[in-house]
Order: structure tokens, then C-alpha cells, then sequence
């Protein structure tokens, strides 16, 4: 094996498809109020010194942006095919769009749009139509204020969809901000000395929709899972349960440790089987880890394990929760969910 | 010094990237995505006295990972050398390279953070040192010994000291 051969399994297994996360936002909030009121309880002074900062918590961006297009676009530009006016997914849903914009890879950052407010359930849609994989995404805003939760992902062919879930107080039009600014700074040294240069990000170009939806009547049942892999990285399925989500919304295992890590790992089917998040409580407390539900269309098992000790002997129970992202109503999606043992 | 109202476009454009390198170093993406928590949330507190975020929370990043391995409340537990012999995957259907993934994945974590940072992220020597707090040479020992236990041909003698 060559270091060329390291540097492709790393890469390989870094590229993977991550699952996505779009609670990441109010998640990391809510670790910065339980870091803040730690503190407050420890120093009052640090209390102080915080709050003397004047910054809203996770405020938006300082600029504004630079350009606005308001909810129409020339047809025949690259992506529009691709987000069409009108579709039906697969579950029956009809989609129609709302608003069509584009943000080029040179010029503006920023594509506007304003829609009104129907009621109706929405979604944000992007395509990539040129541009690397490692080329920045876009994420949105609504009002310029709360940010939709997870992002587009890396530069992908394939139109996606996120949920779009508006502010309480949105009455009758809200203005819909896509932005592909990157803030980050990083500087690499090509020779191990010298100055540190930075990297210049790189860009791609956007097609971007928001799309109302009205659900099926009635609710479509998605087909069935495929079945879980009976070994996966050194763990060998020990145990499973399957459900459709709302109706079923935990699943329970009662384990007892053999000295042994245990894992979990989820696949789930139907339209916004992405969407599903699933939790863990273990033992009776809430596990930090958490994900979106896995979906095995082709190719291998999309892995995304988490892992837990149980110490030998000892006897808990692990309580799997699901939790959907957005609306969903006559949607459903079915889960499996396995147990796994090293 | 970093733009507190930037903290959350750096949160939205920057976090897949470094989604993936946690979870080269976790190789889970649960835990992957929990370590990226616990680090943007540091770099919150930090974020005025940052002068160059990427690097920041990527420093943060692994620090919190090998503090997390070393607590060893974590679910997974590296062992520090591989076998002499080494194990076979019963269904024979491992290829090289996914042994080698493996391999990587029981390294202990300074030095599988070394092998992460310098052959995924491509950093240099002084740079990994940097973001390690320690001396270049440990830099180097460390990959050497981690491209040993990985048993990598080490033909290319320049890797380890660029």
C-alpha cells in the first residue's frame, strides 16, 4: 500500500454521502445557552463580560445583500428545467413553485425572493448547474433573520429539497434570502514555510426555488425498507424493529452488555424519509448523538452507526425516537432500525 | 479578529467540510456530528478573539477528540498496535482498502489525527504542529509510526517530512 492509496481511502470515506442535519443550527444554540447558563451559575462576572458583548446570539449576517430578485426569472436558464413549474413526487404530492432565481458562480452572492403566504406547506429547492463538488452551497434565510436549518450540501446535479418552516408572526408575504458567502477563512503554506496563504473559496452556480406542496388525500405507504445488512463494519445484526412513522415513533431494545460496543443504525423509505431525525435515549438519559434516517436507494449500506458501550452484565434499555423535520402531513415513512453487536 | 456576526454564515458554509474530517477522526457519523457541536460551540465563546476561524475550530476540533478518546467515555476504543498477525474478515470480501480503513481506524487518536490532518486535509508538517501544539519532529514520529502500524510503503520518504 502506498500513501497515495491512504490519501484515497480517506478521501473515499470522507465523501461519502454525510447525513444531513437540519437541526444543526438550534442544536448548537441550544449548547451555547447550556454552556452560558453553566457559567452563569459558576462566575456571575463571566456573566457580565458576555453579555457586555451586545451580539444577538448566532446573528445573521453583517451585509446585506447586494442584489434582488423578486420571485420571477427568465425561463430557459440552466436549472430551470430541472425545477420545474409544476411536478408530482412519487408519494403524490404536487409540488407547484412559488418563486424561480438563480445565483451565477462570478457577481453576486445573493438571490431574493418574495412569496406569499399561503398556508400551504413549503419547500426550498437547489440545484447545482455548474460548478465543483467542493463549490459552496447556499444557505437561506426567511426575513433575513432566522436561518432554514441544514443546507444544500455539496454541488450536486440532482434537485433538493429542504424544509422551508416559517417564523411564528408571517402573515402575508416573507422574503426568502439565498446566500452562497462564505466567512470562513483558511491559509494552507505550500512548502511548510513562507507565509500562510489563504485559500480562495471556491464557487458554484445555483438554481434555487421555493415550491408550495399539497399533500396526497390519503396517506401513500412507502414500500418497505430493504433488509439490513446482517454484518456491517465488524458488527453482526443482532436485533431489529420496523415501523412507519407517525404512527410509530420509538422503537425500544432491551440489551444486556457483554463488555462489547453496540451500535445502531437506521434506514428508512418514502418521500421525505430524510427528513425523519432520529434520537437515542440509553439507560434512561438523552444520548448527544443524533441523525437524519439513512436512505439505501443503490450501492452499499449507507452506514452512520452510533455506537454504545453497555457494561458487561449490566441490563439497559435503548429507547430509538423519531422525530420528523417539517411538515409531513399524510406523508409517512417507514423505518427500520437495527441493533447491532461487535 | 473574527466578526461575531459572521459566526453563523462560518457555521452554514464551512460545516460539512469539517463534518468530514470529524468523522475521519470519529468514524461515526453520529459522534462525528457531535463533535462538530461541541467545537462551533467553543469557537462561539472564543469567536471575538479568533483570527482565523477554519483553523480555529479545526485545532478545536481535534483537541476535543483526542481529550474525548482519552477520557475514553466514548464508545470506541482504539488499540495502540495492530496484531502481529493481522485478522481476516471472515467473508473474504475485504479488499486492501478496506483493511487499510480499518487499520486507521485503531490508531491511537494523536496519530490518527496526524494521518487525517496531513493526508486528508494535506497540511503540512508545521502547520499539523501548530494546530497539535507540539514540535514538528513529534509531527513526523508520529505519522512514521502511523504509516508503520498502517504498514503503508514508505518509499516516499518526502511525505513525512514536507
Amino acid at each position: 500500500m502506498t500513501v497515495q492509496d491512504l490519501r484515497d481511502v480517506l478521501h473515499a470515506h470522507a465523501e461519502s454521502p454525510a447525513p444531513a442535519n437540519p437541526a444543526r443550527h438550534e442544536q448548537i444554540q441550544q449548547r451555547i445557552r447550556v454552556v452560558r447558563r453553566r457559567r452563569r451559575l459558576g462566575a456571575g462576572t463571566a456573566v457580565m463580560a458576555i453579555a457586555a458583548l451586545g451580539f444577538p446570539l448566532l446573528s445573521g449576517t453583517a451585509q446585506p445583500p447586494s442584489e434582488i430578485t423578486v420571485a420571477t426569472q427568465p425561463s430557459g436558464a440552466p436549472g430551470t428545467t430541472e425545477l420545474p413549474e409544476k411536478f408530482t413526487s412519487p408519494d403524490g404530492t404536487e409540488y407547484r413553485r412559488l418563486a424561480l432565481t438563480h445565483i451565477e458562480k462570478s457577481g453576486s452572492h445573493t438571490a431574493k425572493v418574495t412569496i406569499p403566504v399561503t398556508g400551504k406547506p413549503l419547500d426550498v429547492a437547489g440545484i447545482c448547474t455548474s460548478g465543483s463538488r467542493m463549490g459552496g452551497s447556499p444557505h437561506v434565510k426567511i426575513d433575513g433573520g432566522i436561518a432554514v436549518g441544514g443546507g444544500f450540501g455539496p454541488c450536486g446535479k440532482e434537485m433538493s429539497l429542504l424544509p422551508l418552516t416559517l417564523p411564528p408572526g408571517a402573515h402575508d408575504r416573507i422574503t426568502i434570502t439565498f446566500d452562497t458567502k462564505t466567512s470562513g477563512t483558511a491559509c494552507v503554506r505550500a512548502d511548510g514555510k513562507g507565509p500562510c496563504e489563504p485559500v480562495k473559496p471556491e464557487r458554484a452556480a445555483w438554481t434555487l426555488a421555493v415550491y408550495e406542496w399539497t399533500p396526497p388525500e390519503r396517506p401513500v405507504e412507502p414500500e418497505a425498507p430493504r433488509d439490513l445488512p446482517r454484518r456491517l463494519d465488524g458488527y453482526t445484526l443482532a436485533d431489529s424493529a420496523t415501523g412507519t412513522w407517525p404512527r410509530d415513533r420509538s422503537a425500544t431494545f432491551r440489551v444486556l452488555g457483554d463488555g462489547h460496543p453496540l451500535g445502531i443504525d437506521h434506514i428508512c423509505t418514502g418521500d421525505l424519509a430524510d427528513r425523519l431525525w432520529i434520537g437515542y435515549r440509553v439507560g434512561g438519559k438523552d444520548s448527544p448523538s443524533s441523525g437524519a434516517c439513512g436512505v439505501w436507494k443503490k450501492g452499499s449500506f449507507p452506514m452512520a452507526m452510533t455506537k454504545f458501550t453497555v457494561p458487561k452484565g449490566k441490563r439497559v434499555t435503548i429507547t430509538v425516537t423519531l422525530r420528523m423535520s417539517g411538515e409531513a402531513t399524510n406523508r409517512p415513512v417507514r423505518w427500520s432500525v437495527g441493533l447491532f453487536r461487535r | 479578529m473574527a466578526d461575531r456576526a459572521l459566526y453563523q454564515d462560518f457555521v452554514v458554509t464551512r460545516s460539512d467540510r469539517l463534518l468530514r474530517t470529524a468523522y475521519l477522526l470519529t468514524r461515526d457519523w453520529a459522534l462525528a456530528e457531535d463533535l462538530l457541536q461541541e467545537s462551533l460551540t467553543k469557537a462561539w465563546f472564543a469567536w471575538a478573539r479568533v483570527d482565523e476561524p477554519e483553523a480555529y475550530v479545526r485545532r478545536v476540533l481535534v483537541t476535543t477528540y483526542t481529550s474525548w478518546w482519552r477520557r475514553k467515555w466514548r464508545a470506541e476504543l482504539p488499540a495502540a498496535d495492530l496484531p502481529d498477525t493481522p485478522s481476516h474478515d471472515t467473508t473474504g470480501r475485504l479488499g486492501e482498502r478496506d483493511t487499510l480503513w480499518e487499520a486507521v481506524g485503531r490508531l491511537p487518536a494523536r496519530q490518527r489525527a496526524v494521518v487525517v490532518l496531513r493526508f486528508y486535509e494535506d497540511l503540512p508538517v508545521t502547520e499539523v504542529a501548530r494546530l497539535l501544539g507540539c514540535q514538528t519532529g513529534t509531527v513526523k514520529s508520529q505519522t512514521a509510526k502511523a504509516l508503520a502500524k498502517l504498514r503503508v510503503d514508505e518509499l516516499i520518504a518526502e511525505e513525512l517530512h514536507r
